[in-house]
Protein backbone atom coordinates (compact mmCIF):
# COMPACT_ATOMS: atom_id res chain seq x y z
CA UNK A 1 0.00 0.00 0.00
CA UNK A 2 2.94 2.31 0.68
CA UNK A 3 4.10 1.77 -2.91
CA UNK A 4 0.63 2.62 -4.24
CA UNK A 5 0.52 5.79 -2.16
CA UNK A 6 4.07 6.75 -3.19
CA UNK A 7 3.24 6.39 -6.89
CA UNK A 8 0.05 8.45 -6.47
CA UNK A 9 1.92 11.09 -4.46
CA UNK A 10 4.74 11.40 -6.99
CA UNK A 11 2.35 11.63 -9.94
CA UNK A 12 0.25 14.28 -8.16
CA UNK A 13 3.28 16.42 -7.26
CA UNK A 14 4.90 15.98 -10.69
CA UNK A 15 1.72 16.93 -12.58
CA UNK A 16 1.09 19.91 -10.27
CA UNK A 17 4.60 21.23 -10.89
CA UNK A 18 4.24 20.53 -14.63
CA UNK A 19 0.93 22.44 -14.72
CA UNK A 20 2.72 25.47 -13.26
CA UNK A 21 6.04 25.22 -15.06
CA UNK A 22 5.20 24.13 -18.62
CA UNK A 23 4.90 26.96 -21.10
CA UNK A 24 2.69 25.42 -23.78
CA UNK A 25 -0.93 25.78 -22.65
CA UNK A 26 -2.12 22.51 -24.16
CA UNK A 27 0.50 20.58 -22.17
CA UNK A 28 -0.46 22.60 -19.10
CA UNK A 29 -4.04 21.40 -19.59
CA UNK A 30 -2.91 17.77 -19.99
CA UNK A 31 -0.92 17.97 -16.74
CA UNK A 32 -3.82 19.69 -14.95
CA UNK A 33 -6.37 17.08 -16.09
CA UNK A 34 -4.03 14.27 -14.99
CA UNK A 35 -3.64 15.95 -11.59
CA UNK A 36 -7.42 16.20 -11.14
CA UNK A 37 -7.88 12.54 -12.10
CA UNK A 38 -5.19 11.42 -9.66
CA UNK A 39 -6.85 13.38 -6.86
CA UNK A 40 -10.10 11.56 -7.67
CA UNK A 41 -8.12 8.32 -7.19
CA UNK A 42 -7.15 9.58 -3.73
CA UNK A 43 -10.82 10.06 -2.88
CA UNK A 44 -11.71 6.58 -4.14
CA UNK A 45 -8.88 5.08 -2.11
CA UNK A 46 -9.92 6.94 1.03
CA UNK A 47 -13.37 5.35 0.76
CA UNK A 48 -15.36 8.27 -0.67
CA UNK A 49 -16.51 7.04 -4.09
CA UNK A 50 -19.19 9.72 -4.45
CA UNK A 51 -16.67 12.49 -3.86
CA UNK A 52 -14.32 10.84 -6.38
CA UNK A 53 -17.11 10.63 -8.96
CA UNK A 54 -17.99 14.29 -8.29
CA UNK A 55 -14.34 15.25 -8.76
CA UNK A 56 -14.13 13.31 -12.02
CA UNK A 57 -17.38 14.71 -13.39
CA UNK A 58 -16.98 18.35 -12.38
CA UNK A 59 -13.23 18.91 -12.30
CA UNK A 60 -11.67 16.39 -14.66
CA UNK A 61 -14.69 16.66 -16.95
CA UNK A 62 -16.25 20.10 -16.76
CA UNK A 63 -13.42 22.36 -15.62
CA UNK A 64 -10.83 20.74 -17.91
CA UNK A 65 -13.14 21.19 -20.91
CA UNK A 66 -13.80 24.81 -19.92
CA UNK A 67 -10.05 25.45 -19.75
CA UNK A 68 -9.63 23.72 -23.13
CA UNK A 69 -12.24 26.00 -24.70
CA UNK A 70 -10.57 29.04 -23.15
CA UNK A 71 -7.21 27.97 -24.60
CA UNK A 72 -8.77 27.40 -28.02
CA UNK A 73 -10.44 30.82 -27.84
CA UNK A 74 -7.40 32.84 -26.82
CA UNK A 75 -5.10 30.78 -28.99
CA UNK A 76 -2.40 28.31 -28.06
CA UNK A 77 0.58 30.40 -26.97
CA UNK A 78 3.85 30.04 -25.18
CA UNK A 79 4.21 31.94 -21.96
CA UNK A 80 7.48 33.58 -21.04
CA UNK A 81 9.07 32.25 -17.88
CA UNK A 82 9.59 34.46 -14.86
CA UNK A 83 11.44 33.60 -11.67
CA UNK A 84 10.23 35.01 -8.38
CA UNK A 85 12.24 34.55 -5.20
CA UNK A 86 9.41 35.98 -3.09
CA UNK A 87 6.93 33.43 -4.47
CA UNK A 88 9.39 30.60 -3.92
CA UNK A 89 9.99 31.82 -0.34
CA UNK A 90 6.27 32.03 0.44
CA UNK A 91 5.66 28.57 -1.05
CA UNK A 92 8.59 27.09 0.89
CA UNK A 93 7.41 28.69 4.13
CA UNK A 94 3.90 27.32 3.53
CA UNK A 95 5.28 23.87 2.84
CA UNK A 96 7.51 23.82 5.94
CA UNK A 97 4.62 25.06 8.12
CA UNK A 98 2.43 22.41 6.51
CA UNK A 99 4.95 19.65 7.24
CA UNK A 100 5.17 20.71 10.89
CA UNK A 101 1.36 20.95 11.16
CA UNK A 102 0.98 17.56 9.43
CA UNK A 103 3.36 15.92 11.89
CA UNK A 104 1.59 17.65 14.79
CA UNK A 105 -1.92 16.69 13.67
CA UNK A 106 -1.43 13.51 11.71
CA UNK A 107 1.09 11.51 13.70
CA UNK A 108 -1.64 9.74 15.67
CA UNK A 109 -4.15 8.16 13.36
CA UNK A 110 -7.18 6.32 14.59
CA UNK A 111 -8.60 3.50 12.45
CA UNK A 112 -10.51 5.00 9.52
CA UNK A 113 -14.24 5.55 9.96
CA UNK A 114 -16.48 3.64 7.58
CA UNK A 115 -18.66 6.43 6.20
CA UNK A 116 -21.54 5.20 4.09
CA UNK A 117 -23.49 7.25 1.57
CA UNK A 118 -26.50 7.02 3.90
CA UNK A 119 -24.49 8.59 6.71
CA UNK A 120 -23.25 11.40 4.44
CA UNK A 121 -26.84 12.09 3.34
CA UNK A 122 -28.03 12.09 6.96
CA UNK A 123 -25.34 14.54 8.13
CA UNK A 124 -26.10 16.72 5.11
CA UNK A 125 -29.81 16.88 5.89
CA UNK A 126 -29.22 17.45 9.61
CA UNK A 127 -26.54 20.13 9.43
CA UNK A 128 -26.02 21.55 5.97
CA UNK A 129 -29.37 21.53 4.15
CA UNK A 130 -30.05 25.21 4.89
CA UNK A 131 -26.60 26.17 3.64
CA UNK A 132 -27.74 25.19 0.16
CA UNK A 133 -30.00 28.28 -0.01
CA UNK A 134 -27.30 30.97 0.34
CA UNK A 135 -24.97 28.89 -1.81
CA UNK A 136 -27.60 28.70 -4.53
CA UNK A 137 -27.98 32.49 -4.46
CA UNK A 138 -24.19 32.79 -4.66
CA UNK A 139 -24.12 30.42 -7.62
CA UNK A 140 -26.89 32.31 -9.44
CA UNK A 141 -25.04 35.58 -8.78
CA UNK A 142 -21.80 34.16 -10.15
CA UNK A 143 -23.45 32.76 -13.28
CA UNK A 144 -25.35 36.01 -13.89
CA UNK A 145 -22.13 37.99 -13.37
CA UNK A 146 -20.30 35.91 -15.99
CA UNK A 147 -23.23 36.21 -18.42
CA UNK A 148 -23.42 39.98 -17.87
CA UNK A 149 -19.69 40.45 -18.48
CA UNK A 150 -19.75 38.37 -21.63
CA UNK A 151 -22.87 39.97 -23.16
CA UNK A 152 -21.64 43.49 -22.32
CA UNK A 153 -18.37 42.69 -24.05
CA UNK A 154 -20.16 41.25 -27.10
CA UNK A 155 -22.44 44.32 -27.34
CA UNK A 156 -19.38 46.60 -27.31
CA UNK A 157 -17.77 44.55 -30.07
CA UNK A 158 -20.89 44.92 -32.25
CA UNK B 1 -7.18 -0.35 -3.60
CA UNK B 2 -8.47 1.19 -0.43
CA UNK B 3 -6.58 2.85 2.39
CA UNK B 4 -7.71 1.55 5.78
CA UNK B 5 -5.21 2.53 8.47
CA UNK B 6 -2.50 4.57 6.75
CA UNK B 7 -1.20 7.58 8.75
CA UNK B 8 -3.15 10.74 8.09
CA UNK B 9 0.24 12.46 7.94
CA UNK B 10 0.66 11.19 4.36
CA UNK B 11 -2.52 12.80 3.09
CA UNK B 12 -1.86 16.05 4.91
CA UNK B 13 1.56 16.15 3.24
CA UNK B 14 -0.12 15.78 -0.16
CA UNK B 15 -2.55 18.55 0.76
CA UNK B 16 0.13 20.98 1.94
CA UNK B 17 2.39 20.19 -1.03
CA UNK B 18 -0.45 21.06 -3.41
CA UNK B 19 -1.20 24.28 -1.52
CA UNK B 20 2.49 25.28 -1.62
CA UNK B 21 2.82 24.54 -5.35
CA UNK B 22 -0.40 26.44 -6.07
CA UNK B 23 0.77 29.43 -4.04
CA UNK B 24 4.04 29.48 -5.93
CA UNK B 25 2.20 29.46 -9.25
CA UNK B 26 -0.27 32.13 -8.13
CA UNK B 27 2.48 34.51 -7.01
CA UNK B 28 5.03 33.94 -9.75
CA UNK B 29 3.13 33.50 -13.05
CA UNK B 30 2.09 36.30 -15.34
CA UNK B 31 -0.75 34.74 -17.31
CA UNK B 32 -4.25 34.66 -15.85
CA UNK B 33 -4.77 31.08 -17.07
CA UNK B 34 -1.85 29.90 -14.92
CA UNK B 35 -3.25 31.91 -12.00
CA UNK B 36 -6.65 30.23 -12.34
CA UNK B 37 -5.04 26.80 -12.56
CA UNK B 38 -2.91 27.59 -9.50
CA UNK B 39 -6.03 28.60 -7.56
CA UNK B 40 -7.64 25.31 -8.53
CA UNK B 41 -4.58 23.41 -7.32
CA UNK B 42 -4.85 25.18 -3.94
CA UNK B 43 -8.58 24.33 -3.70
CA UNK B 44 -7.82 20.69 -4.56
CA UNK B 45 -5.14 20.58 -1.86
CA UNK B 46 -7.66 21.85 0.67
CA UNK B 47 -10.19 19.24 -0.50
CA UNK B 48 -7.68 16.40 -0.04
CA UNK B 49 -7.09 17.67 3.51
CA UNK B 50 -10.84 17.76 4.18
CA UNK B 51 -11.28 14.20 2.88
CA UNK B 52 -8.38 13.04 5.08
CA UNK B 53 -10.00 14.65 8.13
CA UNK B 54 -13.30 13.01 7.25
CA UNK B 55 -11.72 9.57 7.76
CA UNK B 56 -11.05 10.55 11.39
CA UNK B 57 -13.86 12.89 12.38
CA UNK B 58 -16.95 11.95 10.38
CA UNK B 59 -18.77 12.95 7.22
CA UNK B 60 -18.63 16.74 7.62
CA UNK B 61 -15.33 17.06 5.74
CA UNK B 62 -16.73 15.25 2.70
CA UNK B 63 -19.83 17.46 2.57
CA UNK B 64 -17.74 20.65 2.79
CA UNK B 65 -15.51 19.25 0.01
CA UNK B 66 -18.67 18.79 -2.13
CA UNK B 67 -19.60 22.42 -1.61
CA UNK B 68 -16.03 23.54 -2.34
CA UNK B 69 -15.95 21.62 -5.63
CA UNK B 70 -19.29 23.07 -6.74
CA UNK B 71 -18.30 26.66 -5.97
CA UNK B 72 -14.80 26.18 -7.47
CA UNK B 73 -16.36 25.07 -10.76
CA UNK B 74 -18.39 28.29 -10.88
CA UNK B 75 -15.31 30.31 -10.01
CA UNK B 76 -13.46 28.77 -12.96
CA UNK B 77 -16.34 29.65 -15.28
CA UNK B 78 -16.21 33.32 -14.24
CA UNK B 79 -12.40 33.38 -14.24
CA UNK B 80 -12.23 32.03 -17.78
CA UNK B 81 -14.88 34.51 -18.96
CA UNK B 82 -12.77 37.35 -17.56
CA UNK B 83 -9.67 35.77 -19.10
CA UNK B 84 -11.17 35.71 -22.60
CA UNK B 85 -12.43 39.29 -22.32
CA UNK B 86 -9.16 40.65 -20.93
CA UNK B 87 -6.90 38.72 -23.32
CA UNK B 88 -8.82 40.17 -26.27
CA UNK B 89 -8.41 43.65 -24.81
CA UNK B 90 -4.86 43.62 -23.45
CA UNK B 91 -3.03 40.57 -24.84
CA UNK B 92 -1.77 37.49 -23.03
CA UNK B 93 0.40 39.09 -20.35
CA UNK B 94 -2.18 41.65 -19.26
CA UNK B 95 -2.09 41.39 -15.42
CA UNK B 96 0.73 43.93 -15.37
CA UNK B 97 -1.37 46.31 -17.48
CA UNK B 98 -4.35 46.15 -15.13
CA UNK B 99 -3.51 49.11 -12.94
CA UNK B 100 -6.68 51.21 -13.14
CA UNK B 101 -7.49 50.60 -9.49
CA UNK B 102 -4.03 51.54 -8.21
CA UNK B 103 -3.79 54.62 -6.04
Amino acid sequence: MLLYFTILFLVVIATAIAAIELTNFIWVLVAFATLLTEIALFYFSLGFPLLGAFQLAIYAGGVAILVLFAILTIGEREEEQRESKLAAGVALATFVTGVIASIWIGIQTKPYLEISLKEIAQVFMDKYALLVIPLSFTAVGIIYGAYYLLTKKLQKEE
Amino acid sequence: MKFTHEPMLWFLLVAFSLVAIGLYGLLSRKSLLKMIISTEIIVNGANVGLAAFATQHGADGVIIAFFAIAIAALEVAVGLTLLIILVRKYGISFPEKLNNLRW
